[in-house]
């Protein structure tokens, strides 16, 4: 659509660039701007976003380079990971586990975090507009806004309604609390109805670890109770786990099953809402109650990021040396907004993009040339208590203009629990150590 | 410290006793060949962020260890090579992730990698929560459920 600002060569030349860092800021610094504030000629790296793509590359954009000066601008003044918050369900863990604050990033990292709204982008005169009024002039602006959850897509939904009595709690918060409650409160003998949704959305194999999470709290709670999975795909990824998991300790695949998985092309996929009556309605026509019903909607880029032309059609697309738009100059956009395809939309890949944009940005900086970008996901996720399961993917860099490549592994059913145990103790700590690289 | 025990023991007694083999295992996308002849075609990435792909499970750039995984900073650079090799060529135990993700990273990268963790600092984890100042809404108020939790 936007034309005129493709060619990013005209951006801020190295040399202004070089200028406005100034002879001293050449220095390859760790933190040393502990005690300094940054002159009015710092380069001005604005960040959308204090998740975990936002919140990654204002860390390791400081561990770069100690003289830029960084602002994250986030609404909330806390941030609950949503890795972990599968658990939270069966109340595994606490959702208190898994909140931070932006202080560390404050003090340690000297990174100014402004609680705000990012609302509009004026590309001509690189600056962003802040919903309480702020407008903050940036030489690099790096966008990561998280998904737009689309509640509009299922009829009858909607964001009010996943507020209250249908969570989707596909972000921590207080629809999870409401879904665990409303699964710990459910009558016994009740139905889950889960309703993953189409491709893309983040986390791909989260859905199906929470049917697992949930089949085990029933299963001490309500060990009638049921779970029927409606989707709206006909595959899943580390479905070579689930799948055995389920028969092994649900009973899946028999009649006495605890999950029902209902494939697209079997008539899985939910369209219809219908609240008063508490069902909800597969595209084939048929209506299926629920005593709780959690729709996960489809996902597409973050608002923010729809709504200043950055995304194509429903993502947005980048160059994949240095994760810099395609469509507008000196923007970079990471996380699950990505048109990143063969990337999944993970946390992990999220931090990783991080690291790939803040380094181009430093090289350039620096005027060096921009580095090449290799990103590793090692998506470490849980069938329950005693199994864990490991899919390791690197990414190769593959030219101007390609997308990047992927070689990946996904490890089949492990029979020997003292492994099984093994890997799940991996996934609870990666957890852990995840959030504090990202936020400490 | 008895976590990190157990979980030791639970992988040499796995080590010893038994041998069943992963099945089902599914592997896709690039060839290892298609691989090495991409990583040829580019400048290699930076040490940096090679290192820095290890920090979501080793800690910011390899420097955090906790009760399972092992820290990378302040390795001998001999020693990581080697175990990295013996991860690549299958030599050594692969029941989690390093079997498989060094399959794909070039012998440069290994000793590049190699090099930059061999000059950071390890930090041992600390059970201390980080962030003191979370506040806790009303609503996220809940038990923890440990009914049976695992090894702990
Ligand atoms: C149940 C579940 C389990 C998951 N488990 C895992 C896992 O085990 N491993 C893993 O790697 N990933 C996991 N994920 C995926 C992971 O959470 C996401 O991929 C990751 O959070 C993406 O990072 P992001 O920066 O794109 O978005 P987010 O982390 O969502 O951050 C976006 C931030 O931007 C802010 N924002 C939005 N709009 C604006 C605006 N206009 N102005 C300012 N700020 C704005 C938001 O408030 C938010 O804080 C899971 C996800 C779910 C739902």
């Amino acid at each position: 659509m936007n034309n005129q600002n493709h060619n990013k060569k005209d951006g801020l030349s190295r040399r202004q660039m070089l200028k406005l860092l100034g002879a001293s800021a050449l220095t390859y610094g760790l933190l040393g701007a502990s005690t300094k504030a940054f002159s009015n000629t710092a380069p001005h790296i604005v960040i959308v976003g204090g998740g975990i793509g936002g919140a990654a590359a204002a860390k390791y954009l400081r561990l770069l380079n100690a003289e830029v000066k960084i602002t994250v601008i986030e609404p909330n003044s806390q941030y609950i990971f949503c890795p972990g918050s599968n658990e939270v369900i069966p109340g595994w863990v606490t959702l208190e586990d898994l909140m931070v604050t932006y202080t560390t990033l404050k003090t340690r990292y000297k990174v100014n975090v402004i609680h705000d709204k990012a609302t509009t982008i004026d590309y001509d005169k690189k600056q962003v507009k802040l919903e309480k009024g702020d407008v903050l002039s940036y030489h690099k602006l790096i966008v990561s806004p998280g998904p737009t959850h689309g509640y509009h897509a299922i009829e009858g939904f909607s964001k009010e309604l996943a507020d209250g009595d249908f969570p989707a709690a596909y972000d921590a918060g207080r629809q999870t609390m409401n879904l665990r409650n409303q699964i710990l409160a459910m009558k016994k003998g009740g139905t889950v109805i889960i309703a993953p949704p189409e491709n893309d959305y983040r986390c791909p194999p989260a859905p199906y670890e929470r049917a697992s999470f949930v089949a085990a709290m029933l299963k001490e709670n309500n060990p009638t109770g049921k779970i029927l999975i409606l989707d709206a795909k006909d595959e899943f990824v580390l479905s070579n786990n689930y799948i055995p998991y389920w028969e092994k300790t649900f009973g899946y695949g028999t009649d006495n099953s605890m999950i029902e998985w209902v494939q697209k092309k079997k008539g899985g996929e939910v369209v219809k809402l219908d609240a008063s009556n508490h069902a909800v309605v597969t595209a084939d026509g048929q209506t299926h109650k629920g005593d709780v019903i959690n729709i996960i909607p489809p996902e597409a880029a973050g608002q923010f990021a729809l709504k200043n032309d950055l995304a194509d059609d429903r993502w947005c697309p980048v160059e994949f040396q240095d994760f810099s738009s395609t469509r507008h100059k000196d923007v970079y956009v990471i996380g699950d907004s990505v048109d990143g395809s063969p990337m999944p939309k993970t946390g992990y890949i999220a931090s990783n993009q991080a690291r790939v944009v803040v380094q181009a940005i430093n090289d350039e900086l620096h005027g060096r040339e921009v580095g090449t970008p290799f990103i590793v996901n090692d998506c470490v996720a849980m069938a329950g208590h005693d199994y864990g399961m490991a899919l390791s993917t690197t990414f190769r860099y593959a030219g101007k203009g390609e997308r990047l490549k992927d070689l990946y592994y996904v490890q089949g059913l492990e029979t020997n629990p003292a492994k099984q145990l093994i890997r799940q103790q991996v996934a609870e700590n990666w957890q852990r150590t995840f959030r504090k690289d990202i936020f400490e | 410290m008895k976590k990190f025990l157990l979980s030791f023991l639970l992988i040499i007694s796995s080590l010893v006793f038994f041998n069943v083999q992963a099945s089902d295992d599914i592997i896709g996308g690039l060839t290892l060949e298609e691989n090495f002849q991409l990583a040829k075609k580019f400048p290699m990435p930076s040490p940096w962020l090679l290192a820095a792909q290890c920090s979501a499970c080793h800690g910011t750039l390899g420097a955090e260890y906790n009760e399972i995984i092992p820290p990378l900073a302040g390795m001998n650079k001999e020693e990581f090579i080697e175990r990295m090799q013996e991860y690549k060529t299958g030599e050594a135990n692969d029941f989690i992730v390093m079997g498989i993700i060094t399959q794909p990273i070039t012998d440069e990268e290994i000793i590049a990698m190699a090099e930059f963790f061999a000059e950071q600092k390890p930090v041992p984890w600390s059970k201390e929560k980080g962030h003191k100042d979370v506040v806790v809404p009303e609503w996220a108020k809940m038990e923890v459920n440990k009914h049976d939790k695992g090894v702990e």
